[in-house]
């Protein structure tokens, strides 16, 4: 049996593969590490997943990281400049259409819903009895962390 | 032809009117709205000929505003979806409430052409 942040870990990878190469129009990114903890110092988003086992599926980068992909996102040159909103409403969307496609690929747990996204910087706190898969990938030269975060231990058939 | 885009995120809509654009669809007069509620409003005043609206949106979700427009009778207008929850269960809720189709993100402009095809 597989644990199930790693199964949805799986899914939010093959889901963003396919935004990076249709919605961004770039090459899928390279996975460079695969961690059990959850990001630490970095800015994104995170999608709650609403099931009988309340989990979130995250996007995290740096502030650069972020602001290529707004940019990309909202077709922008490179020297316009970007506010807040609009650099958490572009790394909100990607999260979602993400989360979109994990969900659609996890088709066996029924019921599931999803939430809308919550934009953030700073760290986040793992606490006691949380089950954790989490992945760096390299995205244009750019750090990048996707994550699975569950509230205890489950399992994938 | 009036198309309305509603969806929350002003980057998704941002998208939408480049993919319309490249799917051959930028002569048509479009219009945005951030959320049903929005919309609802705006299509009291100038009701469009197509709506392609997101599915969870703050104040007003997408499947809540096909309702209530299918409550206050809809006239021809046409209705899609374009959103990221592309499930069976999602497609069959919009099937039952008369959306002439659901387009799953991310989506390219041949999809979103293949998708208006029988309706624009």
């Amino acid at each position: 049996m597989t644990r199930l942040v790693d199964a949805w870990l799986e899914a939010a990878l093959d889901s963003l593969s396919e935004v990076a190469t249709t919605t961004l129009g770039i090459e899928a990114p390279n996975v460079i590490e695969r961690m059990r903890r959850v990001p630490r110092g970095m800015e994104g988003a995170l999608i709650p997943i609403v099931h009988d086992q309340s989990m979130q599926i995250g996007i995290f980068t740096t502030a650069a990281g972020s602001a290529i992909v707004a940019r990309a996102l909202l077709c922008m040159e490179p020297e316009e400049e970007l506010s807040t909103m609009e650099i958490a409403d572009a790394i909100g969307e990607i999260a979602n259409i993400v989360a979109g496609g994990a969900k659609k690929r996890m088709s066996e747990m029924q019921g599931i819903k999803l939430g809308l996204p919550i934009y953030f910087r700073g760290d986040i706190e793992q606490g006691d009895n949380f089950d954790v898969s989490s992945v760096i990938l390299d995205v244009m030269g750019h750090p990048y962390e996707v994550m699975v975060l569950s509230r205890g231990e489950g399992h994938s058939t | 032809m009036k198309i309305m885009v509603v969806d929350d995120s002003r980057a998704m809509r941002g998208i939408i009117l480049r993919t319309l654009r490249h799917a051959g669809f930028g002569n048509h007069d479009i219009v945005e709205a951030s959320n049903g509620a929005e919309a609802l409003r705006m299509i009291e005043t100038g009701p469009p000929d197509l709506v392609l609206c997101d599915w969870n949106m703050p104040e007003m979700s997408g499947i809540d505003l096909l309702r209530a427009l299918n409550q206050k009778g809809r006239k021809g207008m046409k209705f899609g979806f374009v959103t990221s929850e592309g499930t069976p269960d999602i497609e069959k809720l919009a099937n039952e409430n008369g959306a002439a189709f659901l387009l799953t993100k991310p989506f390219t402009a041949d999809t979103l052409k293949t998708a208006l095809a029988g309706v624009a």
